[in-house]
């Protein structure tokens, strides 16, 4: 083995060309393919005949794929927000040399362990005004405590915020944290040294240098908003009315529940055309940086 | 340690900071214990606790009932025999696709990360993309591939789908971490004549432990969590135990056992956790390998 | 734990050297029967199939979505499923129409099936005049479920007639109990809305809406009032839950907690689970209506297409045990279904079975329900119509009732 690693020229552009084949086999084959069908009339079985853009017209008519839209846009702002915030506060805060770091740092990283349908069916219980939070407090005599945001249309989307910062916070704070980790200490001495204020530290030197990193949680976080659909299945499927819907639930609803593999894949294609809108400012920078 | 001890020690921080902060960490705790530990309690009630209503409260008679049934006589089809089937099928799945993708990202991201070409920012934008592509549309081309070179619904088939759809998620967080990597490693290692795969294997993985534990524990979840895939790719003799855990807790119009629900659910994400419990010593170690960056 | 692996392997291997002899016949079958009591009634016609010698493999999902996802992969990928288990919705239609769906005419008209059948169900089965699956147990949509403590509480009965059981709801509520339990589930939603449909305009009108999808009967005063009804049951709800499941709201009337609840007929196995009887603790009534009406719910194998010849004798073993009125019998009674074919013993059924037993035979009572009678497309907007109406108190009825007719309209 060691020699025939030898043999081998420096060639990483090699390397990548190998897996690049892979991956577009894979992904843009199934780009491609989803594209025709989105432009037929296909139910279940796919049906090759083209009929243009029909799909589509009826995909922004339907007010359905409007709100889920507009709910992925409410719900992946506040996500992506509250959980690097929260995330990069605890890795901070977990890196400060403190008492049974472990002990918090496990503590904060387990939900990552825990699968999407547990964590949507374990705040759902926890949520439910008729049976959890809200009824215990009343139960211990709170009698006006009130958490029902659940059974709200217009709040139950932020339970959904909550449930998924819960799920990813500790993600941030794992990936950050291999970061603070790396950071070498003669950056610390110097920071001492100046004298800079630890805030400032942190925003102006340590951050800066792990923005690759942070812009890996990102485009990870930006695609559970895309794909998000086993915790909204598992904590609201949807409901209260259509107030949670997210445009992946309504793809896969059509796939299979409702029978319509065109409608389906003319979401499925708008739905990569909003992920790339959204990390166009991402790649333009990392261009801009790297060229 | 003790380098560490000093540099983030109290000396930036005054009291009332610190208080603050040990508070603002309990709760966080509470908050991030609190689900878990309604499964859990849920768990260990028999099925009248339940009915009863309010599902914080405390088990009066906890006994193991609920996890006897999941385990081993819940219905999951024709069988009754609780989820015990799946977990050979879920480790001799998970294992090999957690490590072979976890190594290809590795390779994959650090060959981005050396290609220095404009070209490589435009394939990792490509790669990247498939983030975004919703796993139901990816199925029936998967199949047709798959069925073309005859691994559909086989055990190879199933290890292949994984590595596949996680080399996005891999590549991107291994490119990311080694382009914020000193750029003397590799040079050094180049100009003593080391082939790229020599250099990776030799030089860039040892470095790398952090990084490797990080992803390896998301694709370990992420894997050992499929239910799609395994349902439409494993072929019925290697069923993943997250199939009969979804027979079990989301059949939609059989007798719902909640506390049954709950103990499989926490069979199933044992292993998951444990590697949690586990993995945090890692990030301590870690300290070690960030010298080497100097 | 290693030796006992390993003792199994071998008797595995064992088994496989015994069991392939040269006309085996086997199913794969794909299906969701993973409950308790449906695994006892999937069990029912596996035990029959494999006593007449059949080899069956198992292929259990956890529900409809999961096992078309799988059984149309698997098609896509050469290696069909024997036997489906679905409903006779768009999904198979549109399997039949693509040619993917074995024709079952020659065993049915050998065995005289279409006459065992009640005519709704045959109709059903039938794409372009050839039979396409085969029913393996009828549930109707159109049940309330009361607690017979609740009304005992409330000083009532069961109500026979619509203001009966707005009344009854008065005084459920008067007593302090739940008057409906309605989970916030958008599919639980709509049936309380499509219940006030049939319970106002009887099977007639019932079939031009959504079977022959008349206009004329989207202009009739029936649709407004039914929506104005749904909205009424809404005030008679508990702040109910967003997602909270069927059971857990059956929970609400087997406790007593609730008074009535709309809800199919596998509800029943809720009750029995908890012990309870039909006729002491809990009751049951087909929504009030003037004719009676039974909006049928079909359970259904189809089979597609296979090659392999051991798979095909299997299918028509397995086509055959389906239909065995034995069989049919001791489904129905461990699931809680309706036996589909007419000539089944029904004295092992309770009462609420029996009820719809009789429902069904009598001429001219059972309708389609809107699942399987209108496209899954048409379906899921009425529902998603249901749900915003039922949750958003600003909607008006005039523009839920012109919603439900675009959808209805629409090709």
């Amino acid at each position: 083995m060691s020699t025939w690693l030898n043999r081998q020229a420096f060639r990483p552009d090699v390397t990548v060309a190998v897996f690049f084949a892979v991956v577009a086999l894979f992904f843009y084959g199934s780009i491609l393919w989803t594209f025709y069908m989105s432009l037929t009339r296909s139910t279940l079985i796919p049906n090759y005949q083209i009929v243009g853009l029909d799909q589509y017209v009826k995909l922004f008519t339907n007010q359905r794929w409007l709100v889920s839209c507009l709910n992925m846009v409410v719900f992946g702002v506040l996500y992506i927000l509250g959980t690097l915030a929260f995330g990069i506060l605890l890795a901070v805060l977990a890196d400060r040399n403190i008492k049974a770091e472990s002990l918090f740092r496990t503590i904060f990283l387990y939900p990552l362990a825990v699968s999407l349908i547990i964590t949507g069916l374990s705040w759902r219980w926890l949520l439910d005004p008729t049976t959890g939070l809200q009824a215990l407090m009343r139960d211990i005599g709170w009698e006006s405590f009130t958490f029902d945001w659940l059974t709200r249309s217009d709040r139950a989307i932020y339970t959904l915020v909550i449930a998924s910062i819960w799920h990813s916070a500790g993600l941030v704070m794992v990936i950050v944290l291999a970061g603070l980790r790396g950071i070498d200490n003669d950056l610390w001495k110097a920071i001492r040294m100046e004298g800079i204020p630890l805030w400032r530290a942190y925003c102006q030197v340590i951050f800066p240098g792990m923005r690759p990193v942070i812009a890996s949680c990102v485009v990870l976080l930006m695609s559970e908003v895309i794909r998000g659909y086993d915790l909204i299945i598992a904590m609201t499927k949807g409901g209260p009315g259509i107030s949670t819907e997210m445009p992946a639930k309504f793809a896969v609803d059509f796939y299979f529940a409702r029978v319509n593999l065109g409608l389906a894949s003319a979401a499925s294609i708008m739905m990569l055309v909003l992920s790339l809108i959204m990390l166009a400012p991402y790649f333009y920078s990392e261009f801009r940086r790297r060229t | 340690m003790t380098a560490a001890t000093v540099r983030r020690g109290t000396a930036f921080a005054p009291r009332a900071a610190r208080i603050g902060l040990y508070v603002f960490l309990v709760v966080s705790a509470v908050f991030f214990i609190l689900p878990l530990l309604l499964v859990i309690m849920n768990s260990l009630k028999p099925m009248e606790e339940i009915r009863q209503g309010n599902l914080l409260a405390l088990p009066v008679n906890p006994n193991l009932e609920a996890w006897a049934t999941a385990w081993a006589s819940a219905c999951t089809g024709l069988d009754c025999a609780g989820i015990r089937p799946g977990l050979w099928n879920s480790i001799k799945i998970t294992i090999p696709s957690v490590v072979i993708s976890t190594l290809a990202g590795a390779l994959n991201g650090y060959a981005l990360a050396q290609w220095k070409s404009r070209h490589a920012n435009m394939i990792m934008l490509l790669i990247t993309v498939g983030l975004f592509i919703p796993y139901q549309a990816m199925l029936y081309p998967t199949v047709k591939i798959l069925s073309t070179v005859g691994m559909f619904r086989t055990y190879a088939g199933i290890v292949f789908v994984h590595i596949i759809y996680g080399l996005p998620y891999t590549t991107l967080l291994f490119r990311n971490f080694y382009v914020g990597i000193p750029d003397e490693i590799s040079r050094a290692a180049r100009m003593e004549g080391a082939s790229f795969l020599r250099t990776f294997w030799s030089i860039i993985l040892p470095i790398s432990t952090n990084i490797l534990v990080v992803v390896a524990i998301l694709q370990f979840t992420g894997i050992w969590n499929d239910y799609l895939l395994g349902l439409i790719f494993a072929g019925n003799d290697n069923l993943p135990m997250t199939v009969q855990l979804t027979n079990i807790v989301g059949n939609s119009r059989g007798v719902a056992n909640p506390n049954v629900n709950m103990a499989a659910a926490l069979i199933t994400a044992i292993p998951t956790l444990v590697v949690y419990f586990l993995s945090g010593r890692y990030f301590v170690r870690g300290i070690a390998a960030g010298a080497v960056k100097g | 734990m290693n030796q006992q692996r390993l003792s199994g392997a071998i008797s595995l291997l064992g088994l496989l050297a015994m069991s392939s002899p040269a006309f085996a016949q086997t199913v794969d079958v794909q299906q969701y029967w993973t409950s308790a009591s449906e695994s006892k009634a999937m069990n029912a016609i596996a035990d029959a199939f494999k006593a007449h010698g059949g080899k069956w493999i198992d292929s259990p999902s956890a529900d409809f979505d999961s096992t078309i996802a799988a059984a149309t992969s698997r098609i896509a990928g050469g290696e069909p499923p024997s036997a489906v288990l679905m409903t006779p919705s768009a999904a198979m239609r549109d399997l039949a129409s693509s040619g993917q769906l074995r024709n079952l005419d020659d065993l049915a008209a050998a065995n005289g099936w279409q006459k065992a059948m009640v005519p709704i169900v045959w109709n059903k089965l039938t794409v372009d005049g050839h039979l396409v699956g085969l029913p393996v147990g009828i549930h109707a949509d159109n049940w309330v479920w009361y607690s017979k403590s609740a009304f005992e509480k409330a000083g009532i009965e069961e109500p026979k007639t619509l203001d009966d059981m707005f009344a009854a709801a008065d005084k459920l509520k008067a007593s302090g109990s739940i008057p409906f339990a309605v989970g916030g589930e958008p599919w639980q939603e709509v049936y309380v809305l499509t219940s006030m449909i049939i319970s106002l305009g009887g099977p007639e009108y019932w079939n031009d809406l959504f079977v022959k999808r008349d206009p004329e009967a989207l202009k009739s005063p029936i649709l407004p009032k039914a929506f104005e009804l749904f909205r009424k049951v809404g005030t008679y709800t508990d702040p109910a839950s967003a997602g909270r499941s069927w059971n857990e709201t059956t929970n609400l009337v087997t406790t007593g907690k609730a008074g009535m609840q709309f809800m199919g007929d596998w509800a029943r196995g809720e009750f029995l689970a908890a012990g309870q009887t039909a006729g002491k603790e809990f009751g049951c009534f087909l929504v009030p209506t003037e004719k009676p009406a039974y909006a049928v719910v079909v359970d259904i194998f189809a089979f597609p297409v296979n090659k392999d010849e051991d798979r095909v004798k299997g299918q028509t073993l397995l086509a055959e045990t389906v239909m065995d009125p034995a069989v049919e019998a001791k489904i129905a009674a461990v699931k809680g279904s309706v036996p589909s074919r007419l000539d089944v013993d029904t004295s092992t059924l309770d009462m609420c079975a029996v009820k719809g037993v009789k429902a069904l035979a009598t001429p001219g009572v059972a309708v389609s329900s809107t699942y399987d009678a209108l496209p899954g497309d048409l379906n899921g907007q009425m529902t998603d119509l249901a749900t915003q109406f039922w949750t958003d108190p600003s909607m008006s009825v005039e523009t839920a009732v012109k919603g439900l007719a675009d959808i209805l309209q629409s090709k």
